[in-house]
């Protein structure tokens, strides 16, 4: 390589890496902190035994509604993820972690109830009726009791995949009556398309036998009120929030009600709709009961403690391995303390970038990850100048023998860094909660090493190899006396 | 270093130390590998008889249970006194530790009741009235039991993945005989790290599973560069060469030394500083544990890219009739000679 391009790779080298930190700096960015860093709540929830198969959609459904009850315990960004069957749920800054169990824990309730009074935002009695959309419900609502409760509301601006809803303080409110059915009436509830037109969707339900007497008696009494009034609605409540509230068909007779236990309810929409309507009723009527799998507190003072620790013991870490570098390689040491600040800057750089872009959370096996991934890095310089010090007693001059150990080098490390980013992603791919921040880092890590030898470590090595003052200087440790006095001239490894 | 010493010329005067550190030592790795065999064979025997005998000390994250961090306590408290309050809530085991004078304490208790449940409340009430810390600002860590046995699974699926990627990785990248003896070194790598966790009595946790897995990344990697050298100075044995395949690679071996030292040493310089700092610090189990099972895991993983992965590959090439051949001949030759 000529000096001109190994200049050229070593000043867009640093050129990135001040772009990267004058971004960071310029937009004032911070590493997004985990729980065990910041404090706060950690909980993990998987099925109960004895459920079988575990339904996608249903399990979707409750996390839905486990993190519509998280909104409105007031949680700044809480953070509720599936990992498969496992339910993460991380509720950073949060002190009460009793509330958080309970609210968590609760089962979802699906009730049906009849409309007596709707009550849109802006009437004139909307803030007086009932409690506030946007408050936390105390459990699920009185079963016996006449309750006002919130109709999560389409705001019209949404795309059909997204539908936008209001925010929950604008939500149409509900009077109601006492519940009618329960989510223990219905057996199953499936959306197809209309059989007569097949454009339309409905929603099918199914009733047990119990329920379809309970329900064609009410909707018997329900088809009884003038055509037209609010009285002809049945709300479907899951977990105290109206998901919809149906009118009677004006086929339905008057005291006689829908009978046989099927029913058909048509959203007026298309198949999300429907299919989300669906959802709902099979969510109530086959709910998974999750239980706690771990639970896990942390006070923010601990949560720094443990920041401040990680973080001098990396200190201390890459201050104790630079002694070592200079005192094993002299000038080539300080040159490789630079390629390990140089790492340490992008590294932590992008965990930062990431952090306020994708959300990625930096905890403590994700400081661990940094930790041991200096080793990693270290061991690239030195892999490239014990080679270095082989090209040198094998005889060849210190230009030339920098760009074989270079050349040579450059595939040892690809090699042993594509094992180690083997060994990050399968952990990554496979593991649950801390582990997964762990192979994260480690894998940023691994990737970063191998980015930074093939550019800044190369370039700044060549340079001080072609820079003659540099090299012949006994303080950099190049030259061969220095290196392997015995051996000056001499082939490799003595004879055999 | 003055001046003086770095114009040296005469080895040996350049003393032990400085002679090793420059590479010009000569150690005969492969012709003594009976011996390091004996000594690893006894290693992996000592681990199994501590793996079969004592058994793993495993932690709350696997067996399920719960521990209570008591912090900005004002003292005043043994851990003998949280024991007993704690065993007088009706719950059976209880294990307490003080920190700092009392400023702190860590109870852990196994499974109590259901996770989040009535049970837990109890005992963190009695913790409260015992240490004079408010009720909220106690952390607690609880475990249900199944939730251990999901992420030991985990951690086993994880490792097979790995472990049969990597073997495929290294045949490709090398040749077969390499992938199994970075497998078997692997195999050892873990048996004795393993072992080591049975015979001391840690505790596994499931920051000592990751640390674990990252051996085995890091094993693997040593054993890599190790024969990535091999591969590279055996590549130049002809059926005319005077030097079997074990002596180039006890070359190799030696060429890389100062790396494998100055790599692990660098490695566990950090992770050294990891241990050091999280012992102190109550709550940084993560760092502490994952510290020390790297601490011997690395130790472990050095010693065996050389006295393992490389005598093992070169027991497995000379059974290579190319390989084999060369031997016979270089060794008539040289019994002519003698």
């Amino acid at each position: 390589m000529r000096r001109g391009s190994l200049a050229a790779g070593l000043i867009a080298s640093l050129a990135v890496v001040t772009a990267l930190w004058a971004v960071i700096l310029g937009l004032g960015m911070k590493p997004q902190l985990g729980l065990d860093l910041q404090g706060g709540v950690s909980i993990t929830l998987i099925p109960a035994p004895g459920q079988g198969d575990i339904d996608e959609a249903i399990l979707e459904q409750t996390v839905q509604v486990i993190r519509q009850r998280i909104d409105a315990l007031g949680v700044a960004e809480p953070d509720i993820a599936r990992q498969g069957d496992t339910v993460l749920v991380q509720l950073p800054g949060v002190a009460d972690r009793e509330q958080a169990e309970e609210v968590i824990g609760r089962t979802a309730v699906l009730q049906f109830r009849r409309v007596l009074e709707v009550i849109p935002a802006g009437s004139d009695t909307y803030a007086t009726t009932g409690k506030p959309c946007d408050e936390l419900q105390a459990g699920p609502p009185p079963e016996t009791e006449e309750v006002v409760l919130c109709e999560r509301t389409f705001s019209g601006e949404g795309t059909p995949e997204n539908p936008g809803y209001l925010p929950a303080a604008e939500w149409t409110k509900y009077r109601l009556g006492q519940v009618e059915l329960s989510g223990d009436d219905v057996t199953d509830a499936r959306a197809v398309p209309d059989p007569m037109t097949g454009i339309n969707w409905q929603v099918n339900l199914e009733l047990d036998k119990d329920g379809a007497e309970k329900f064609a008696q009410v909707t018997g009494t329900l088809a009884c009120e003038p055509e037209g009034s609010t009285l002809r609605q049945m709300a479907i409540v899951l977990d105290g929030v109206v998901e919809s509230a149906p009118s009677m068909d004006p086929g339905v007779i008057c005291n006689q009600g829908i009978i046989g236990g099927e029913a058909v309810i048509t959203t007026g929409g298309g198949a999300d709709d429907a299919k989300s309507l669906a959802l709902v009723l099979r969510t109530g009527a086959l709910p998974i009961q999750l239980e706690f799998a771990q639970s896990q507190s942390v006070s923010p003072t601990l949560g720094s403690a443990s920041l401040q620790a990680g973080l001098l013991a990396g200190l201390i870490g890459l201050i104790l391995v630079a002694i070592y570098m200079v005192l094993l390689y002299r000038g080539l040491g300080v040159a490789a303390v630079a390629e390990l600040l140089v790492f340490g800057a992008v590294v932590y750089g992008l965990i930062v970038v990431l952090g306020d872009t994708v959300g990625f959370t930096l905890t403590l096996a994700g400081i661990a990850g940094i930790i041991v991934s200096v080793g990693i890095a270290a061991d690239s310089s030195i892999i490239y100048r014990e080679r270095y010090r082989d090209e040198i007693r094998a005889g060849r001059t210190i230009r030339t023998a920098a760009d074989h150990a270079f050349r040579k080098s450059w595939r040892t490390n690809l090699t042993g860094n594509t094992v180690s980013f083997l060994a990050a992603a399968v952990l990554y791919v496979l593991a649950v909660g801390p582990v997964r921040g762990f192979a994260f880092t480690l894998g940023l890590s691994t990737l970063i090493d191998t980015l930074i030898f093939g550019t800044f470590t190369q370039s700044l090595f060549g340079l001080i190899a072609r820079t003659p003052k540099l090299a012949q200087s006994p303080l950099m440790g190049l030259r061969a006396e220095v290196i392997a006095p015995d051996a000056v001239g001499a082939g490799k490894g003595g004879a055999r | 270093m003055s001046q003086s010493e770095t114009v040296q010329r005469d080895p040996a005067r350049g003393g032990r130390v400085k002679r090793f550190f420059t590479n010009q030592t000569q150690y005969d790795f492969i012709g003594r590998s009976r011996t390091w065999a004996l000594a690893s064979v006894v290693l992996v025997a000592l681990s199994l008889v501590g793996v079969f005998g004592p058994g793993l000390n495993f932690g709350i994250d696997f067996t399920g249970g719960t521990s209570f961090i008591v912090t900005g306590a004002d003292g005043g408290f043994t851990a003998a006194d949280l024991r007993e309050v704690v065993l007088g809530t009706g719950v059976e085991e209880v294990s307490a530790q003080v920190v700092n004078d009392g400023e702190g304490a860590m109870i852990t208790t196994p499974s109590i009741g259901e996770v989040a449940g009535e049970e837990q409340s109890r005992v963190l009430d009695a913790i409260a009235e015992a240490t004079g810390v408010e009720r909220d600002d106690i952390d607690v860590s609880a475990v249900g039991p199944r939730w251990g046995r999901q992420i030991s699974r985990q951690a086993l699926e994880g490792l097979i993945a790995f472990l049969v990627l990597v073997a495929l990785y290294i045949a490709l990248r090398f040749e077969w005989r390499m992938a199994v003896a970075a497998l078997v070194t692997l195999a050892h790598d873990v048996l004795v790290t393993v072992g080591v966790y049975a015979l001391v009595g840690f505790q596994v946790t499931p920051a000592s599973v990751i640390a674990l897995l990252t051996i085995l990344g890091y094993s693997l990697y040593d054993t890599v560069v190790v024969f990535d050298r091999v591969t590279e100075d055996t590549a130049r044995i002809t059926s005319v060469s005077t030097r079997t395949y074990g002596e180039v690679a006890n070359t190799a071996l030696n060429e890389v030394l100062v790396r494998s030292l100055s790599t692990s040493i660098t490695s566990l310089l950090p992770v050294g500083s990891l241990l050091f700092i999280g012992a102190n610090l109550l709550g940084a189990d993560t760092l502490r544990d994952l510290a020390l099972a790297l601490f011997v895991g690395m130790a472990i993983g050095t010693y065996s890219s050389i006295f393992v992965a490389t005598p093992t590959l070169v027991w497995l090439k000379e059974r290579d009739p190319k390989f084999a051949e060369i031997k016979n001949k270089v060794e008539t030759r040289r019994g002519r000679k003698a």
